[in-house]
């Protein structure tokens, strides 16, 4: 057996945990909103917290067995040897960075010259001597994930170690913590609720909701084939209609969500009559104006609306439009691509509101 | 009043210890113990604060001067009966001072010291004790202070010998009720000085804490 194995139960204040993977390469990043045990995940994986039943075992090495008919074992956290680091960093406030780093390999002889070698690693030797209070957020993160490497661990776990961070600071760390888990050919896994550490560090995501995984897999096709409709809302960017397939055209599904006659691609056998809900990508909606006509391909999906709000920031656009049956979507572009298209409209008008992408999932 | 004032000081140094040692794993205990046992424990700690003093002397008087400990040490009316009175009396402000030192220390931190190999016994030296190291010494201070100025309970259990256990609390007492009111006024002045200066220190160890 190689890798990590993990199948655990254990009871929350409003749900159980309940869940079960394997992992055997790169970084896995269990992902949803907070509050959905992605840190009691890791807490369990630590033994920090032990899970009702379950295993949980790292190549041939059982940390945890809770189950009938097989003798309990129960690794307490300072035996496993993980490399564990929290949101925040939660150094030592007591030791300087270099000693913080020493912390789990102080009675190792060459501590001292591995500690050196860490903090370069992670570019913080000058600060070495330094107070964690001393340095900046970017720095301490950078100074626990040294100290979570320096035990040698296989299995690193890391819970939003990029949060709170300028977005520069957190791209060049996100790209260094990668380049380390590979370097070393370790195990890691990720808890995160941002789409943005998705792309950038994940090899494998689990997508977690009220204590169950509901979707497992590689990274695109995760990010690219949400299994169900929880999944698509859960990775962020999808409006989601609820609707009845109405019929057949051709090579297209027709779905009617309230007034609105949608066309979808694909060979599914559907039911006419059976309740479906549409998934849309924010980033695949798309508003053209009043007196651009709209390409033919287009016009399968596009309907009229009227822009209700939008929210324009320096990098980004998010706009809400509401259709003629009083249904909303919300979309997502660049600023300029929004000046473009929306720039001479009054709210008044009606224009033509496409959305691309559509993907269609069961509905009970 | 000077012998007052060694006694007090002597009274003092050797409730000192006792109050450092029990008072320490007594916050421990209270801090991290998880058992239904602990409340009736804390209970037991708080009580000798909320109890009139002269009740908790009138058990410590049937304690100390049980027959089968009488024939080993004699405890009562000495200095190490009035140290042990100022022990159980001062003991309840270290405990409550050390508890909410310990708990108040970032579980994330002790959490990440496991993590990384540290025994229970080692995250308690390395990272539990250090960090909440000034709240135990400003509990401590606090409890030695209450030592210092003990009176009901020490009263109780040791008497008012001059020289051997009569503490300046006592003095004071005794010196009143003579109608030596120069006496009298020196010795308030020392206690309320001397408490003035303890509170003064352990509330500057608290807020520099932060």
């Amino acid at each position: 057996m190689s890798g990590l194995t993990v199948r655990l139960t254990r009871p929350l204040r409003h749900f159980a945990l309940d869940l079960a993977f394997v992992h055997e390469r790169g970084i896995l990043a269990l992902f949803g909103q907070s509050g959905m045990g992605k840190t009691q995940t890791l807490e369990c994986l630590a033994g920090l917290a032990m899970p009702q039943t379950g295993v949980i075992a790292l190549d041939d090495r059982v940390w945890f067995r809770g189950e009938p008919g097989a003798a309990a074992v129960r690794v307490p956290p300072h035996r496993r040897g993980i490399g564990y680091v929290v949101q925040d960093g939660a150094l030592f406030p007591h030791m300087t960075l270099a000693a913080n780093v020493a912390y789990g390999i102080r009675r190792e002889p060459d501590a001292a010259a591995r500690v050196r070698e860490l903090l370069a690693a992670m570019g913080i030797s000058e600060l070495a001597e330094r107070y964690p209070r001393e340095v900046s957020g970017g720095q301490q993160r950078r100074a626990a994930i040294a100290r979570a490497l320096a035990i040698r661990p296989r299995l690193l776990l890391l819970d939003e170690p990029f949060v709170h961070l300028d977005r520069l600071v957190r791209a060049r760390l996100m790209r260094d913590l990668v380049a380390a888990v590979r370097a070393q050919d370790l195990l890691a896994v990720l808890v995160t609720h941002d789409r943005e550490e998705l792309a950038a560090c994940a090899d494998r995501i689990a997508l977690l909701e009220r204590g169950r995984i509901i979707q497992l897999g590689a990274r695109d096709e995760v990010l690219d084939r949400p299994v169900s409709a929880a999944a698509a809302l859960l990775l962020g960017d999808s409006n989601l209609l609820d609707g009845t397939v109405a019929g057949r055209e051709g090579d297209w599904w027709v779905v009617r969500t309230g007034a609105l006659d949608w066309r979808l691609p694909g060979t599914e056998t559907l039911a006419v009559g059976q309740a479906v809900t549409l998934a849309v990508r924010a980033s695949a909606l798309k508003i053209i104006r009043p007196d651009v006509p709209v390409p033919p391909e287009l016009a399968r999906n596009c309907h009229p609306g009227r822009l209700l709000d939008a929210d324009v920031r320096p990098d980004t656009v998010q706009f809400t439009v509401r259709f003629g049956d009083g249904s909303e979507v919300t979309g997502a572009t660049l600023p300029d691509v929004y000046a473009r298209a929306a720039a001479r409209l009054d709210e008044e008008r009606e224009f033509a509101v496409v959305l691309g992408g559509l993907r269609w999932y069961p509905r009970r | 009043m000077f012998d007052a004032l060694l006694v007090s000081m002597r009274v003092t140094l050797l409730a000192a210890p006792a109050i450092a040692l029990v008072g320490l794993a007594g916050a421990v205990i209270l801090a991290h113990w998880r058992s239904p046992w602990r409340n009736l424990l804390e209970l037991a700690c708080i009580l000798p604060i909320v109890l009139p003093p002269t009740v908790t002397g009138y058990y410590l008087l049937n304690v100390l001067g049980r027959q089968a400990l009488g024939q080993f040490v004699q405890l009562l009316f000495t200095p190490v009966g009035a140290a042990i009175a100022a022990t159980v009396m001062g003991l309840p402000l270290m405990i409550i001072a050390g508890k909410a030192a310990i708990a108040g220390v970032d579980a994330r931190l002790e959490a990440a010291a496991r993590t990384l190999g540290a025994t229970e016994w080692r995250v308690l030296c390395d990272v539990t004790l250090p960090l909440a190291k000034r709240g135990l010494i400003a509990g401590f201070l606090l409890a030695c202070a209450r030592a210092f100025g003990e009176f009901g309970a020490t009263l109780m259990v040791a008497g008012s010998q001059p020289g051997s256990t009569r503490t300046l609390a006592i003095a004071l007492y005794d010196a009143v009720q003579l109608g030596e009111e120069t006496t009298a006024m020196a010795i308030v002045a020392l206690l309320t000085g001397c408490t003035v200066l303890v509170l003064a220190l352990t509330r500057w160890l608290e807020g520099s804490a932060r």
